[in-house]
């Protein structure tokens, strides 16, 4: 177990502890934005742990898939975790092509999801469900794109050799394919986590709602835990951008766990600011910004094979 | 070139000629008789011509010819056109005139053609391959041009009448062979017509075999005909 | 080699004494049963052999039957089909079987068996293409099970005339092989003709329209088996009858590659527009096809540019996912018996709720569809997991072609796999969960034990595959070393590696089931002394739900089918409400096949009208008949007297003669 295999477990925990502190970073951004004071930091938690604490009402309607998707999904995103490289550091549970077990780990969470929400046999269930699948195939084009990308710079087929594998020459020698391929991930990512412009999280709107309106029909401890499995999502999906756009300085463990996390905060920082000053974009455009994305990743690929060739 | 084969050959030649203009059923019949009692007699020519066939041999196959050609197919067909009732073949579809001129055409190209063949050598006379493909002409004449079963049997009769022309005329090897093999062609064919024509007498109540094509699975639009008669 | 033919000889036993017996239908399903068990089992001993022991292949000194690897491997997913198909069969036919139908089946489906081992049994290709066109005939039968319907008779047609263009080709194919590698345009003909023969039979686009009619005429087994065995058999005749080592690899690779995308892609997307489970279920299937085409294409351009790496990823990727796909779709569809027999409709606008009624069937059905979306932790995962492997190993070290290649097969499998997901979800909660959208679902009976013990032996033989699948991944080596030119020890390395990768994944899916384990029991734990009740949906506070408002299956992948619409151009019949207070209104939303509509239907009209100008000379009229052939005759003769005017030329008796005066006359005139 190399040092920066136990280095690992250590970020690993850290992130399982810390990932409610980042749409809690997000809420307060956009409060100062509006000009209030906004929730304290730890309201996340506080919120999680009411949660836990309460009984629940099932739907008549629902069978044990809806009892058991929101543990299906947690254990899921906890075995994708396993395998993210958290603060640039190595999974020692990392293999060829795993990042592929990776996204379809986050698949199998969302299908859960939706089939726990589709089980209540309510009309805004299915709603959010069919516009979630719709948007998650799109999304999961893009990422792979993405994926190729990043093989192609770094040479390396796992996770951990993808995000860690280049360095500042990357940026400085195909730095316009780095910055195609980061701004096609960011729209992804907030596909995937439900965010501005793709999904409001905030909305009390059943109609306009994605992700939200899937969990309509959770509350109490279920409701806990599927908040929590959204913001670890959030959270390694924002690891994932902050990695691909940080360079990694090799051997210095300790500056690259600084780096990660204070770039965790910016983005976090940066969502915020996006939620403030953009809106819901309407359903019909996003898979164009989809395609779009797609497109943008690919020209990445294209313009590094034509200009750079890969960075080994 | 009036030696005795070409006597037969231009009698044969003249019964084709009254075969495809004739109408009446009765007619026809006797003709095919006339027709098939010279071919009869055409192997016995060669007796005169070749003296090293055995005799035998031409005598059974004239004598068996005659028989059959000249008094048992004749009479078969009689019997047919009774039970059938048939009497006449009203309107052919191909009119008695333009038969005639059909098959003087085509006589001119027999004998134009007949006489380029290499096997004019083994030949009796000259005359027998145009004679034997102007035969051969008149009975798919009245085979195509005829509505009535019991026509287009006498003009399958005729067709083989021709290939015999050549059969007979010619110096082969295993000729009594060849003749009893068609012969036999010829006798079950017949046979079996009859039958046939009764059948389908009793069965639609006419034997106009150009009618018959509704059966099919995709008829053609049949013409109308004036005097519907059987 | 004696159990193989044994196993046949079993299986023609007792499809005959199941016909003899059909008067009573316990007998003659206990005689049907008994002889596909048998054979099967007879058929697994040899199998088994090959696969996991060591035994080399065998053959056979008289007759012109062999048994090797390849066999095996097309052969197993047959047996491990087979076996619950028939123990489904009985409890399905219930009801269905008056008039001694029931022996009629058993009968057809042990020759179906008997034909499918022959096909794998000959590599001669002529005794093949008898085996072949038997095979189709006794499914076609099967297909014809409910042949008073016309509806079932279309579709078995359809399946017929499939069967036999397929085998006009394979005609062709095996006049033009003799033996000898052919190079070159010949080879090349060679390839396509068999593309097009067992394309046929695979489902490749554009030949797969028969797929999606026969499927759901079928009943349930027949369906399970000719979509989990006997597509297989299609890839089994490429590789052995048309694929040449020596020949072009990239050209087979480019063509498996492209035809699988397509397949792939369309496959899905039509899936999504489909009303009828089994019809959903038969487009996945050619999906499925696809996704196997593309791993062999993988394999095959891998070979041809020397990479072992992509070559064995590529190969065992494939073979993995055969497997996979077989049992799969062998347990979906008899789920869809299954639903079939409850609520006495496949549409799935009109199911739902019954995971209430059908608890085994429905958990199954479910666990199928996730292992076919290739979500871990399940096995249908493990198969597109290699082929995505091979895929990004290219995009690492191969150039120029390869490269775009893999590309292409990145993003194709990803957009497949994220709208299969979506389709396989539509499937499950349409039929499954929410409320009962029709009076035949709210009534739908409860599912018997019959019918789920042969679902639940799909579902272990799933696990079985994926704990087992490094060494089915291990069989591929002599494939690769046949079809491309690699050295051995690296291809077994690789394989070594490979499953090593199978391992992790094993080692990760049971840390899942770990987590998900300690999730539930943290919830367990959470719930002890708090309250539980159960309540209406809430809705957000609707007062009276109703069923019909729940979202049905279609209206889950409208979004997707309307962004797809300028390839699947669905129908769509709308009444719109009118009025102030809409009485009525309604709308039907129907996908016909793309290939089907645009493709084979115009040009069938075409072939209609040519045909009809044709047919006036098909009057009936006998003597336009002896007219033409006398026509022709004369036709004949002049010119053979108008181009060959030597032998018209009078005074040479004998061909003899006429030959020394030719020579006589070398230098003079020619005639």
């Amino acid at each position: 177990m190399s040092q920066s295999q136990s280095v690992w477990i250590i970020c690993f925990l850290l992130s399982l502890v810390l990932c409610p502190l980042f749409p809690a970073v997000i809420n307060r951004t956009k409060a100062f934005f509006a000009g209030r004071h906004g929730p304290r930091y730890l309201q996340v938690y506080y919120d999680i742990f009411k949660l836990l604490r309460k009984g629940s009402v099932y739907s008549r309607t629902a069978t044990d898939v809806l009892r058991l998707a929101p543990m299906a999904v947690l254990g899921a995103l906890l075995t994708a975790a396993l395998l993210f490289p958290f603060g640039m550091t190595e999974s020692p549970l990392a293999f060829c092509g795993d990042f592929i077990l990776f996204f379809y780990l986050l698949g199998l969470a969302r299908v859960m999801l939706v089939l726990g929400a589709l089980d209540t046999g309510s009309s805004f269930e299915g709603m959010g469900s069919s516009r979630e699948m719709q948007f998650s195939a799109f999304a999961e084009a893009v990422i792979f794109c993405i994926l190729a990308f990043l093989v192609l710079l770094t040479g390396r087929l796992h996770l951990t050799g993808v995000l860690n594998g280049f360095d500042v020459g990357a940026w400085i020698v195909s730095g316009t394919s780095m910055l195609f391929v980061a701004g096609a991930f960011f729209l992804v990512m907030l596909t995937e986590a439900c965010r501005v412009p793709f999904d409001d999280p905030e909305t009390h709107l059943e109609l306009t709602m994605i992700h939200e309106a899937m969990i309509l029909d959770y509350g109490g401890p279920d409701l806990g835990i599927i908040l929590y499995s959204s913001y670890l999502k959030l959270w390694m999906l924002a690891s994932f951008f902050v990695m691909l756009v940080l360079p990694v300085s090799s051997g210095d463990i300790l500056s690259n766990v600084l780096a990660y996390f204070s770039g965790m905060m910016l983005t976090a920082v940066g969502i915020g600011v996006l939620e403030s000053i953009m809106a819901r974009f309407r359903f019909l455009k996003i898979p164009q910004l989809l395609i779009g994305a797609f497109c943008i990743a690919l020209a990445g690929i294209i313009l590094m094979l034509v200009f750079d060739g890969g960075v080994q | 070139m009036t030696g005795f084969p070409e006597i037969i050959l231009a009698a044969i030649l003249a019964t084709d000629l009254i075969l495809v203009s004739a109408s009446r059923l009765l007619h026809c019949i006797r003709i095919v008789a006339i027709q098939g009692f010279l071919l009869g007699i055409l192997p016995l020519v060669l007796w005169q011509w070749d003296e090293s066939l055995p005799h035998a041999e031409l005598l059974v196959v004239s004598a068996v010819n005659i028989a059959v050609k000249c008094f048992l197919l004749p009479y078969l067909l009689r019997r047919t056109m009774h039970s059938a009732n048939v009497k006449r073949e009203l309107e052919p579809l191909v009119g008695y005139s333009i038969s005639l001129l059909i098959l003087l055409c085509g006589m001119v190209c027999a004998f134009i053609f007949g006489s380029n063949l290499p096997v004019t050598n083994f030949s009796v006379s000259p005359l027998v391959s145009p004679v034997a493909f102007t035969t051969m002409g008149a009975g798919i004449l009245m085979i195509v041009g005829r509505r009535k079963a019991i026509t287009q049997v006498i003009g399958f009769l005729v067709f083989e009448n021709g290939i015999g022309i050549f059969g007979a005329g010619m110096m082969l090897q295993y000729g009594l062979i060849v003749e009893l093999g068609i012969l036999l062609d010829v006798f079950v064919l017949v046979f079996i017509m009859g039958i046939a024509v009764f059948r389908i007498s009793r069965e639609f109540d006419h034997i106009d075999s150009d009618r018959l094509n509704r059966l099919g699975d995709f008829p053609a639009e049949v013409t109308p005909r004036t005097g519907d008669d059987k | 080699m004696k159990l193989l033919y044994a196993a046949n000889l079993l299986f023609m036993c007792g499809g005959f004494l199941a016909l003899w017996t059909r008067r009573e239908n316990f007998l003659a399903g206990l005689a049907g049963c008994l002889g596909v068990l048998s054979g099967c089992i007879c058929l697994l001993v040899p199998v088994a052999g090959i696969f996991f022991g060591s035994a080399g292949p065998v053959s056979s000194k008289m007759l012109p039957f062999s048994f090797d690897l390849l066999s095996a491997i097309f052969l197993l997913p047959v047996v491990m089909v087979a076996i619950p198909a028939a123990l489904f069969s009985p409890c399905y036919l219930k009801g269905h079987d008056t008039n001694g139908k029931g022996g009629v089946y058993w009968f057809f489906f042990n020759m179906t068996l008997a034909s499918m081992t022959l096909v794998t049994l000959t590599p001669n290709p002529l005794f093949f293409l008898v085996a072949w066109e038997m095979m189709g005939l006794m499914s076609f039968a099967l297909v014809a099970f409910e042949y008073k319907s016309a509806e079932t008779m279309r579709a078995a047609r359809t399946y017929l005339y499939a069967c036999h263009a397929g085998a006009a080709f394979l005609i062709l194919l095996i006049v033009l092989l003799d033996g000898d590698p052919l190079t070159g345009i010949m080879g090349l003909t060679v390839f396509f003709l068999g593309l097009a023969g067992f394309g046929l039979k695979i489902g490749l686009f554009p030949l797969h329209v028969w797929l999606p009619e026969a499927h759901p005429a079928a009943p349930a087994p027949v369906s399970a088996l000719m979509s989990g065995a006997m597509l297989n058999l299609g890839f089994y005749g490429l590789m052995r009858l048309v694929i040449q080592p020596s020949g072009p690899l990239e050209v087979y690779g480019w063509c498996f590659l492209t035809l699988g995308a397509i397949g792939a892609l369309g496959g899905i997307l039509f899936a999504a527009g489909q009303d009828n489970l089994k019809r959903l279920l038969a487009y996945s299937s050619i999906e499925n096809m696809g996704v196997i085409a593309l791993g062999l294409g993988l394999g095959f351009l891998g070979g041809a540019d020397d990479d072992v790496i992509i070559a064995s990823l590529g190969f065992s990727g494939a073979i993995l996912h055969l497997f996979n796909h077989a049992v799969l779709k062998g347990g979906l569809f008899l789920c869809a018996g299954s639903v079939y027999k409850a609520a006495d409709t496949l549409r799935m606008d009109r199911l739902g709720g019954l995971l209430k009624r059908m608890p085994w069937t429905g958990t199954l059905f479910t666990l199928f569809s996730l292992s076919i979306s290739a979500l871990p932790p399940f096995n249908g995962f493990l198969g597109e997991f290699l082929i995505y492997l091979a895929a990004f190993t290219g995009i690492v070290t191969a150039t120029g072609p390869m490269f775009a290649a893999s590309l292409f097969c990145i993003l194709v499998l990803a957009l497949t796999g994220g709208i299969a997901a979506g389709v396989f979800v539509k499937a499950v909660s349409a039929v499954f969960l929410g409320e009962p959208r029709s009076p035949e679902a709210a009534d739908a009976k409860s599912e018997k034990p019959g019918m789920v013990i042969p679902i639940g032996i799909f579902a272990i033989l799933c696990l079985a595959i994926a704990l087992w699948s490094p060494a089915i991944c291990q069989n591929a080596s002599p494939l690769i070393r046949y079809f491309t030119d690699l050295p051995p020890e690296d291809i077994n390395s690789q394989l070594i590696t490979i499953s090593g990768y199978l391992n992790k994944i094993g080692i990760l899916s049971c840390a899942a089931l770990v987590l998900f384990g300690l999730a539930a029991l943290f919830r367990a734990f959470l719930s002890r002394g708090r309250e539980e009740r159960t309540e209406g949906t809430w809705d957000c506070g609707y007062a009276a739900p109703d069923a019909r408002m729940e979202y049905t299956g279609s209206a889950f992948v409208q979004p997707t089918v309307d962004f797809f619409s300028f390839l699947l151009h669905s129908v769509k019949r709308v009444r719109k409400p009118e009025k102030l207070f809409p009485e009525e209104a309604s709308l039907e939303v129907e996908t016909p096949d793309g290939a089907g509509r645009f493709l084979w239907d115009p040009l069938f009209r075409l072939t209609g009208k040519i045909s009809d100008k044709v047919r006036i000379l098909q009057s009936g009229y006998l003597h336009l008949y002896i007219l033409v052939m006398i026509v022709a005759l004369i036709l004949m003769l002049v010119w053979g007297f108008a181009f060959h005017p030597e032998t018209s030329v009078p005074g040479t008796s004998e061909d003899n003669g006429y030959l020394e005066v030719q020579t006589a006359q070398a230098g003079g005139d020619r005639s």
